[in-house]
């Protein structure tokens, strides 16, 4: 089913959003009040995933306020805090815009990526 | 059921694409903070933290006055909390950013960008795995590639005064690349009637700036014509 082909059909664009994103990264370390261009790399990083319709990865989603789009970093542009006042959670606040995000510690939970699911659907059509 | 695989195919590429680059360049240079990026650091931590009375120092002494008798202050009242509809209408005016032309900074804090950037390409294009390159390929794929951090320079312009400036490329708008020049200045350079250069080891790309007239995140998904250039 080439699936070679089918993997790397996109390859460019997964370099492109890995690319702007540590650029994003990178311009916020050289320059810590350097929002603006920060902000500028992360929603062009996020229109070429969205006009390709591709999925970003949780491990860089959850680096970016997905409000005003800077770069998280702890002590820098956000507050990481532990709250448990009806589930234990972990409280994450953009400093600049207060934007929060919640992650809940939940033993159970795994990302999509790691579920049986995300793959059986993918032998299934294989087989047949 | 026929979008599932493709889902599971791209998230894995993504997940592979994400270690491939990060290990190259994450783990070197990008990580140790030169002395300079410090000392901007430190001010722009004091600048957030600090209340601004504290920044400004005292030049004229005779213009300012304290009362002795009066040791009661009137206390400041305090504006409406950040969180909050008024704050995000406030954001979202901010967030149309421009970087300010002609203004001051340092061509050295864009150089690991710029190092970043080349990193980038010679993966994208892969350099290294055929002697012969495909250059076909090669420029179609540069059309896609993302030009932040890209050294670039103008070979010829409608405007005479914009021939030969050369730069990193930080930001690139729908009609503009904003270069960072050697001389620490910031240029803003309409794409519209201008040919730029790319310089890459032994190959030397050509922008066509008439052509280039897209939003960056557009360009990707864009089919190329050819239009008529203009003769320069
Ligand atoms: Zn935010």
């Amino acid at each position: 089913m080439g699936k070679d082909a089918a993997r790397y059909i996109h390859k460019e664009i997964y370099q492109r959003v890995n690319f702007l994103h540590q650029a994003a990264k990178l311009v916020l370390k050289q320059d810590p009040s350097n929002y603006g261009l920060c902000r500028y790399y992360i929603s062009t990083m996020r229109t070429v995933a969205e006009k390709h319709v591709i999925r970003i990865h949780p491990a860089i989603k959850r680096t970016y306020c997905k409000h005003c789009n800077v770069i998280l970093l702890s002590g820098q542009t956000c507050r990481i805090r532990s709250r448990s006042t009806s589930e234990p959670h972990t409280v994450v606040t953009c400093l600049l815009c207060g934007t929060i995000k919640r992650f809940m510690w939940r033993a159970s939970y795994q990302l999509w990526l790691d579920k049986p699911e995300a793959w059986l659907a993918e032998k299934g059509k294989a087989q047949t | 059921m026929d979008q599932e695989p493709s889902a599971k195919d791209l998230t894995v590429t993504n997940a592979e694409a994400y270690q491939e680059l990060s290990q190259a360049d994450l783990g070197g240079k990008a990580n140790q903070m030169s002395s300079g990026a410090r000392t901007t650091y430190v001010t722009s931590f004091l600048g957030k933290h600090l209340p601004t009375n504290r920044l400004k120092t005292d030049t004229d002494l005779s213009a300012k006055f304290e009362s002795v008798d009066c040791s009661r202050r009137r206390k400041k009242k305090r504006g409406k909390s950040k969180a909050g509809v008024g704050a995000r209408t406030k954001v979202k005016a901010k967030l149309d950013w421009k970087l300010e032309c002609g203004k001051k900074t340092s061509y050295s804090t864009y150089l690991p960008l710029k190092e970043m950037w080349t990193k980038y390409i010679e993966e994208l294009i892969q350099f290294s795995s055929s002697p012969n390159l495909n250059l076909p390929a090669a420029a179609q794929k540069m059309m896609k590639a993302d030009l932040h951090g890209c050294p670039l320079s103008v070979r010829k312009s409608k405007c005479p005064s914009y021939i030969g400036v050369s730069g990193i490329v930080i930001q690139e708008t729908r009609n503009m690349f904003v270069l960072v020049t050697p001389c620490n200045e910031i240029k803003s350079i309409p794409k519209a009637n201008s040919i730029f250069t790319i310089v890459l080891h032994d190959y030397v790309f050509t922008i066509h700036g008439n052509q280039f007239i897209v939003k960056p995140g557009d360009r990707a998904a864009k089919k190329f014509k050819t239009k008529p250039s203009l003769d320069l």
